[in-house]
């Protein structure tokens, strides 16, 4: 019976319980996707660096999960309690009816058991079929090989996702038992009958608030912007959103007081229609859920930012890596210079050691080849070999000459001892030309220098413009532009070349030569012996690592640092993805719910304007605008402070050479509108159902 | 004097055909321009069924009601709605005012609603206030007022529209005696200056007795006909209690 009553009462108000499905349904879907992840790209080509990406992935979504597990259990008895509410007066008929509070918790309990399983079976089907989508996505965003493409199903994932959830609604079930158990009748028959009270806020009072408010927004926006050119640490970010926050409520608080003061003024606007009863129920609602507005702006924001950064992060990626990976292969090797004779004398003060460590460092790199009975020429097709010098006597505090206090006010944590690198203008147009740069021509006593990190070329362009000269291996030389070169000369997967030194040959001195590197493609005729020579140089380097030379010896290629990019990335893009929908499915969900206990606590205001002859279509007008209003007040304020808080990301990515993008943007907007507008409607025709009911 | 209200023959059932229920038996009657009527009778004698019918809130099951002319019972959807906004003005028991909009904004709403310009609102809602003595606690919250006061609020957003005919649902009901008497002068005082024509539902004499005409209503039938024509409202008060004491107990257990 009690069974029949309750599977009878879901049916009943199941549209009731729209907003509570929909949201226990997304929360599952997306738990379960990204707790699939580890399945779903096992599919994906990777490599070794790649795989150990993706383990630690795994491993930040299983630490992630309980804290989204909280925020999603939060939020879940949150809507349920909601959905109680407008049920008391049901339970109060129960109860004068004399049934017991144990039979009306079995009837909860079944409803809330029933409605869980089948939220759980509709949210795991949905997140089964979207996660297939979602690795066809990284595949296709990833430019990873998807040959190997399979349905696959997590069975890990999926019970975790039982679990977690199993455990919420058990949460759920033992919170609606406290609340029967506390339930007086009383209570029970007389909510709703509460009378409103229009709080009035003080004018001056928000005015001067409204003020402060956006004095701070200003600050911490001009902070995270044209105010930010030191290094970023993390205290520089927090402070700004903190500051935010604060700004945010207090903004909203104010705006809530005086917004009908000023709507008000308009009398042609105000006394329309149904307006003056629109905008009194949209600003006492406004005044009654600051807080909870506040809240949601920020997860707004949040989630703007997130989801931009991890969308720009992948789009970057990929662009930079096709452009800073011109070639197959860079081997990089140590040699047998002043300065490394002079450690090696400290290192090893036993002979034979210190002879046996000398022979290793003066091999070249096709020495090591031979060694290991390979074929430097057999290998590859093109390739140039270049050399790196430094001196003990050129650091970078040499490289500031009379600008270094000034720069180092600026930036305190630059290795200041260290010594620069230095490469011929001959080899670097080799470089060059392999690469597709613009060449270098110097005299004798010139130098130049190339740079492609962001944060660095500005003070190396000062160290030009202020035509700094600088004295290496016994020459005195001046610069011969007033910028950095854009360059690098090394394959990597971000803009890092801070600066590298370019001397005319006729300066570089032999003897303080450290570094030999061989840059080159592949002999390969076409895709599959391309992938034949790298499995046999990989094969080569595992050798070369086992006889102990790799400390001596660095070896990098185009298709390692590619799949370590989309290590990098898909951890960035995926955590972004899951903190992002998360922070907006609950925002969304707290301010949907809101919305529709409000709608339920006026449907004696509806029913009283029918009296007065108001016609259907225009109640519910009035309603889309309330309900319209209140959802895009906050969405409004997060754009505002998004814009600002991408710009600064903006600068903080530039550092790791990405880049955001139209693409990006287009993309977050999309995710962003299809849920937000999705809840929006939801709650809307909800809405729309509720005041139709009599009161 | 021209009818504004025409009730005829009018039959309200409920229930099935095995079990019928007739809340209103063979009605007829009219209201003239300009009249203030009362129906009285016991609860379930049917009087909110008559009120609820002329007000086109619920729909009668055989007979006719016109309305300056108009036969509501056929009117529909967006035409009622229509109707009820032009033609009607309501009292209700319980005030119904919206509470979080000021007693102006109240009166205003039913102007708004019936798309007057808002250059001519605020002279009307000042003109009706004034009338209805109501024009200091114009800007107050419903919160803020006495029962009396948000029931001449509740009137004033009746009558501000000048509909042809105005329904009061036991105005009195939910207001102490010194309230229920300043709201009816106010009532028959509007009757006389403007000639607002009103029907009052209401079990109480008291009530009844500052109307002009009263109706009697028992179990669904019109039981008796009362006018008070030259009589002061003290003798019409008498005249009441006599009739209410020949219906029987029914009724007096009211007072």
């Amino acid at each position: 019976m009690l069974f029949k009553l309750s599977i009878k009462n879901i049916r009943k108000s199941i549209r009731d319980y729209a907003i509570y499905f929909v949201t226990l349904v997304l929360g599952v879907a997306v738990f379960y996707i990204f707790n699939a992840i580890e399945a779903q790209t096992s599919f994906l080509m990777v490599s070794d660096s790649t795989a150990e990406a993706l383990k630690m992935m795994v491993q930040v979504i299983t630490g992630l999960s309980v804290f989204i597990a909280f925020v999603l259990g939060f939020l879940i008895v949150y809507a349920s309690r909601f959905l109680m509410k407008r049920r008391n007066r049901e339970f109060a008929l129960y109860m004068i009816l004399g049934m017991r509070k144990g039979a009306i918790a079995a009837i909860l309990s079944i409803e809330s058991i029933a409605i869980g399983i089948l939220s759980l079976a509709a949210g795991l089907l949905i997140g089964i079929g979207a996660s297939q989508l979602m690795s066809t996505l990284v595949a296709q965003l990833f430019e990873a090989d998807m040959t190997r493409f399979a349905f696959t199903f997590s069975s890990s994932a999926f019970f975790k996702t039982i679990l977690y959830f199993g455990i919420i609604m058990l949460v759920v079930v033992i919170f609606d038992l406290i609340m029967v158990g506390r339930a007086k009748l009383i209570n029970l028959l007389q909510t709703g009958s509460r009378a409103e009270k229009v709080k009035m806020k003080n004018p001056v009072l928000c005015v001067v608030f409204f003020l402060l408010g956006a004095g701070i927004l200003a600050f911490a926006y001009w902070n995270v912007t044209s105010g930010l050119e030191k290094l970023v640490q993390i205290q520089t970010i927090l402070l700004p959103i903190f500051m935010g926050m604060v700004g945010t409520f207090l903004v909203f608080w104010s705006v809530s007081g005086f917004l009908l003061t000023i709507i008000s003024k308009f009398k042609k606007t105000y006394y329309k229609g149904l307006n003056t009863f629109t905008f009194r129920q949209l600003s006492s609602r406004v005044n009654t859920m600051v807080v909870s507005i506040s809240v949601i702006c920020v997860m707004l924001f949040f989630t703007i930012s997130i989801l931009s950064a991890a969308f720009s992060m992948r789009t970057s990626l990929n662009k930079n890596i096709r452009e800073l990976t011109p070639m197959d292969v860079d081997m990089e090797k140590y040699m047998l210079s002043e300065e490394v004779e002079q450690d090696l004398a400290e290192e090893f003060p036993d002979e034979a050691e210190r002879e046996a460590a000398r022979a290793i460092y003066a091999m070249s790199i096709g020495d090591v080849f031979q060694k290991e009975g390979e074929d430097l020429d057999q290998l590859l097709g093109d390739y140039i070999t270049v050399h790196y010098y430094d001196s003990a006597d050129f650091t970078m505090e040499d490289a500031f000459g009379s600008l270094v206090d000034e720069v180092r006010k600026e930036h305190p944590y630059l290795g200041y001892g260290s010594r620069q690198r230095l490469m011929t203008d001959a080899d670097y147009n080799r470089v060059a030309d392999a690469f597709g740069l613009e060449k270098i021509e110097l005299a004798a006593d010139e130098y130049a220098i190339v740079n492609n990190g962001d944060v660095s070329a500005p003070v190396w362009n000062l160290v030009l413009s202020n035509g700094e000269e600088i004295t290496v291996f016994g020459h005195t030389l001046h610069p011969k532009y007033l910028n950095v070169v854009n360059g690098f000369t090394r394959l990597a997967a971000t803009q890092e070349e801070t600066g590298l030194f370019i001397i005319s040959k006729d300066v570089a001195d032999p003897a303080h030569c450290f570094l030999e590197q061989v840059l080159g493609n592949y002999k390969a005729a076409d895709d599959k012996e391309r992938q034949a020579a790298e499995a046999h140089l990989q094969e080569i380097s595992q050798r070369i690592r086992e006889n102990e030379m790799l400390p001596f010896m660095r070896m990098n290629t185009r298709d390692d640092i590619r799949s370590s990019a989309v290590g990098i990335g898909a951890v960035v893009t995926f955590l972004g993805l899951y903190l992002g929908f998360v922070f907006l499915i609950s925002g969304t969900a707290i301010l949907a719910l809101k919305a529709l206990s409000d709608s339920i606590d006026s449907t004696g205001r509806y029913h009283m304007l029918r009296q007065l002859g108001a016609e259907e279509k225009s109640l519910n007008a009035s309603l889309f605008k309330q309900q319209g209003l209140l959802f895009l007040f906050p969405l409004i304020l997060a754009i505002v402070h998004s814009v600002f808080g991408i710009r600064f990301s903006a600068m903080l990515f530039n550092a790791l050479g990405v880049q955001h993008t139209v693409q990006s943007m287009a993309l977050t907007a999309a995710v962003l509108i299809v849920i937000y507008v999705g809840y929006f409607l939801v709650t809307y025709l909800s809405s729309k159902r509720i005041i139709k009911e009599a009161p | 004097m021209q009818n504004i209200l025409d009730v005829q023959n009018v039959e309200k059932y409920y229930g099935s055909k095995s079990s019928l229920t007739k809340a209103l038996d063979h009605i007829s009657f009219s209201v003239a321009e300009g009249e203030f009527t009362a129906i009285m009778g016991a609860s379930g004698s049917g009087k909110t069924t008559l009120l609820n019918c002329i007000g086109t809130i619920d729909r009668v099951s055989a007979g006719t009601i016109l309305i300056g002319g108009t036969d509501i019972s056929h009117l529909k959807g967006g035409a009622l709605n229509q109707f009820r906004r032009e033609e009607l003005g309501f009292i209700f028991q319980d005030f119904n005012l919206m509470d979080t909009l000021t007693a102006f904004e109240n009166i205003a709403l039913s102007l708004s609603i019936k798309k007057v310009p808002v250059a001519e609102i605020e002279s009307r809602v000042k003109a009706i206030a004034a009338q209805l003595e109501i024009t200091e606690i114009l800007q107050k919250y419903p919160y803020q007022l006495s029962g009396g006061q948000k029931q001449r609020v509740a009137a004033a957003r009746a009558l501000v529209t000048n509909p042809k005919l105005v329904l009061a649902d036991e105005p009195t009901g939910a207001l102490d005696s010194k309230s229920a008497k300043m709201l009816l002068e106010r009532l028959s005082y509007l009757n006389e200056s403007i000639g607002a024509t009103i029907l009052m539902v209401t079990h109480d004499s008291f009530t009844a007795s500052y109307a002009k005409r009263i109706l009697f209503l028992k179990d669904g039938k019109l039981f008796h006909e009362i006018v008070r024509g030259s009589d002061t409202r003290k003798e019409f008060f008498d005249k009441i209690i006599d009739v209410v004491t020949l219906l029987g107990g029914d009724l007096s257990d009211a007072l």
